[in-house]
Parts: structure tokens; sequence; C-alpha cells
């Protein structure tokens, strides 16, 4: 694998991100909008979701082992139509892919708040795998907070290819 | 969707053109690629269809004096991520099945990539590949793969990096490719046939029908006969 890129691990890196994430709210006077009809939503979800894409994919791309702490026991994933739930399956599904080096270019990243003080995140990239052409990807995320940390609760990933 | 569809080949529609088309299945990274370009060797580029993940491999060729053209259909990678899509094999002719003797998981594949195949072309021929020989002892030529005998399909062993057998395995597949669309048996195949055979009837009566004419009612017929397979199917079963 990749060694020496450690440094991106999310145990490292994760928590890192979380406070970033926390000193960056408490700089505005109102950390949430409390509304009856918006529900609680998070100012920031645009720069949280942008940190988030960035921080994912480095992730993913040198050792997509070290995601497993963006996932929790409730999380849910539908891969290419394949639902999956829980940490343990998600990163399973992740690590069994068969390519050995992958790279992903983030074209676009689209962000809206959740009523819940969450963020949904959707994604538009490419990724190339070994030696294959590149293909166009498209992910959506829902990002939640346990209190202290950021969270994946929803990923749902397609690869943008079409029948013919 | 004509318009976005045309970018990809037909191969029913017999447009002055004899073409067969043969598909390459098998894990990802056995060599399926290299194989194709082994054997076209320099002065081939391929075409990225990179809307379907597809490469296709165009080759002038002839078969019993009889000018062909073959298109190689490779995966482009999907299937790291996914099952191939239906229409990988739809009209497909022939099929390469390809395996790695270096990574065992590629030949133990092999029933299930099959099993895919014969769901959608129930009769093609299919070849069975065992590739890079040349990284591995040659004594693996000894080594028997059942899985060919088994389902009585033709088996090479082939190295794409050397060339030991590429010509004679694509010559093959070829062959077959052309066989198979001289005398299918396959009940979908003859039902396309036929829609074609309606086709140049209703041509022949259409007083100095043009290019285009025939082109827009081969398309039509093309719709036509997917019904007329789902209704096939239905009664069948």
């Amino acid at each position: 694998m990749h060694h020496g890129s450690n440094w991106y691990c999310c145990r490292h890196f994760w928590p890192i991100f979380g406070l970033l994430e926390k000193f960056s709210c408490l700089q505005k006077t109102s950390l949430v909008v409390a509304d009856t009809e918006t529900g609680t939503m998070n100012p920031q979800f645009d720069s949280i979701g942008k940190q988030f894409v960035d921080f994912y994919y480095k992730a993913f791309d040198a050792n997509r082992s070290e995601l497993a702490g963006l996932y929790r026991p409730h999380s849910m994933m539908t891969f290419e139509g394949v639902q999956l739930q829980s940490a343990e399956a998600i990163m399973q599904k992740l690590v069994s892919l068969p390519f050995q080096k992958v790279q992903h270019v983030v074209t676009t990243v689209d962000c809206q708040p959740t009523t819940d003080g969450g963020v949904l995140v959707m994604v538009v990239g490419q990724l190339k795998t070994d030696d294959d052409p590149p293909h166009g990807f498209s992910q959506t995320f829902v990002l939640n907070n346990d209190g202290s940390n950021w969270f994946i609760f929803s990923d749902l990933f397609r690869l943008v290819v079409h029948s013919v | 969707m004509a318009d976005l569809r045309a970018s990809v080949p037909e191969y029913d529609k017999e447009d002055g053109e004899y073409k067969v088309k043969v598909i390459c299945l098998g894990d990802s990274a056995v060599g399926k690629s290299k194989l194709v370009e082994r054997f076209l060797m320099d002065g081939y580029q391929p075409q990225q269809l990179s809307t379907y993940a597809l490469t296709l491999f165009r080759y002038q060729t002839e078969v019993g004096g009889k000018d062909v053209c073959v298109d190689f259909w490779d995966t482009a990678g999907q299937e790291r991520f996914n099952n191939m899509h239906p229409s990988y094999y739809y009209q497909a002719h022939c099929c390469i099945l390809v395996f790695d003797v270096t990574r065992k998981v590629t030949y133990k594949n092999l029933p299930n990539w099959f099993k895919e195949l014969r769901q959608y072309r129930p009769e093609i021929p299919c070849l069975v590949c065992a590739n890079k020989i040349d990284d591995v002892d040659y004594k693996v030529t000894q080594k028997s793969f059942n899985f060919a005998k088994k389902h009585q399909l033709p088996f090479y062993f082939v190295s794409a990096s050397d060339g030991t057998n590429v010509v004679k395995m694509f010559r093959e597949a070829i062959q077959s490719a052309v066989g198979y669309k001289e005398n299918t048996t396959d009940f979908t195949d003859l039902v396309m046939r036929e829609l074609e055979n309606l086709d140049d009837l209703s041509l022949s009566n259409d007083v100095d029908s043009g290019v285009d004419t025939a082109g827009n009612s081969a398309e039509t017929h093309t719709d036509e006969a997917d019904e007329e397979q789902a209704e096939g199917a239905t009664g069948t079963t």
C-alpha cells in the first residue's frame, strides 16, 4: 500500500477536522439557525461539506482502510445499488474492491444543510483505477455530528456509466 | 434517445458491411485489453466510449473470402465496481473468456462470468484463455484447467506479452463469430433476422427509398424486435 501517507490517517486527521469546524463556528454569533419550519440548520454547511470531500478522497486514494473511522454502526451505504449497513460491512466492501491504485478527481461539490444540523453533500467527479481509462462517478453523503465529531450517516455511490 | 445511441454500433443491421461483435470477459487485470492489443499490434487506435465505459477495437479481415468487420469489445474496468450491463452482451457473436494463470481467483471466477454470459447469450461460441503463461514456468501448460473441458469450450494457453497462441486464438474467435452469425438457431437472433427480412421487403416496395429511410426504418424495427423478444420470453416460460 502507500506507506508514508499515514499523516492523513483518519485517527489523526478526522478529529482535527472536527475541531476546525467547531472553531470556525465559534467565530459566528449564532452557531445554528433554529426555526420551526427549517429545524436546526448548520450555517457552516458549505465549508463542512467541502472540507469533508477534500479529506475523504485523499484518504480513499492513499489507504481506503483508514476511512473506517468515518462510518458508524448505523451508517448506510448504497454502492452501485447494493445496500450495506454498519461501518464493518461498508469497509469490507470498500477494501475488497479489486484495484491496487485509485485516484479521484473531484469536479463539483454541492452542499445543503439538513434540518437536524447535518450536511447533504453531492459530488461529481472522475476516478481512475490501475491502468483503466477514467470513469465518471457521482457520490452523495449525509454527514451528521455526534456532538464531537462528524461522521457519514449515508453514502450513495454510482459510476456514471450509461447503458447503450 | 436515437441520437445518444448512434455512437454504439449495430450488428444485426446489414448496411453493406458484414459486422461481428466479439466480447472479452473476465476479472479485472487478467489482460483482456493487452490480448486484443497484441493481436492487432500497432496502428490501431481503440475507440473509447467513456459514456458507456467501453473500449472498442475495430479490425477488418477476411473469412472464407468474405470481408468481415470485427469489433472487439473490452470492458474499460467497470467490472471492478459492478456487474456488466446487459447491453455489453447484446448482439455479441462470440466471447473470449480470459483468466490469469498467476492469480487463482481469476480462474475461480470463470463460472460466474460464464453464467452471466449464458443468461444473455445462451448459444454463442465461447473460448477460454489462460493468459500470462510467460509469467510463470511454462510447465503451467501441463496443468489441466477443467473449466473449459467441463463446458466443452476451446481452451488456449496464451501470452499477451510474448504473443504465444494469440493470433491462433483470435482467428478461431473470429471464425466462430462468423459461423454463429451464419448458422444461429438462437430464438432472439432468428426473430431479429426475420424482422430484418421484413424490413428488406418493405424497402423493396418503397419506390426509390434512400439510404436515410433504410436507416430510420431499421431503427424502428430494432425497437419492435425488443418487444417481440420480451413476448417470446414470457411465452416460453
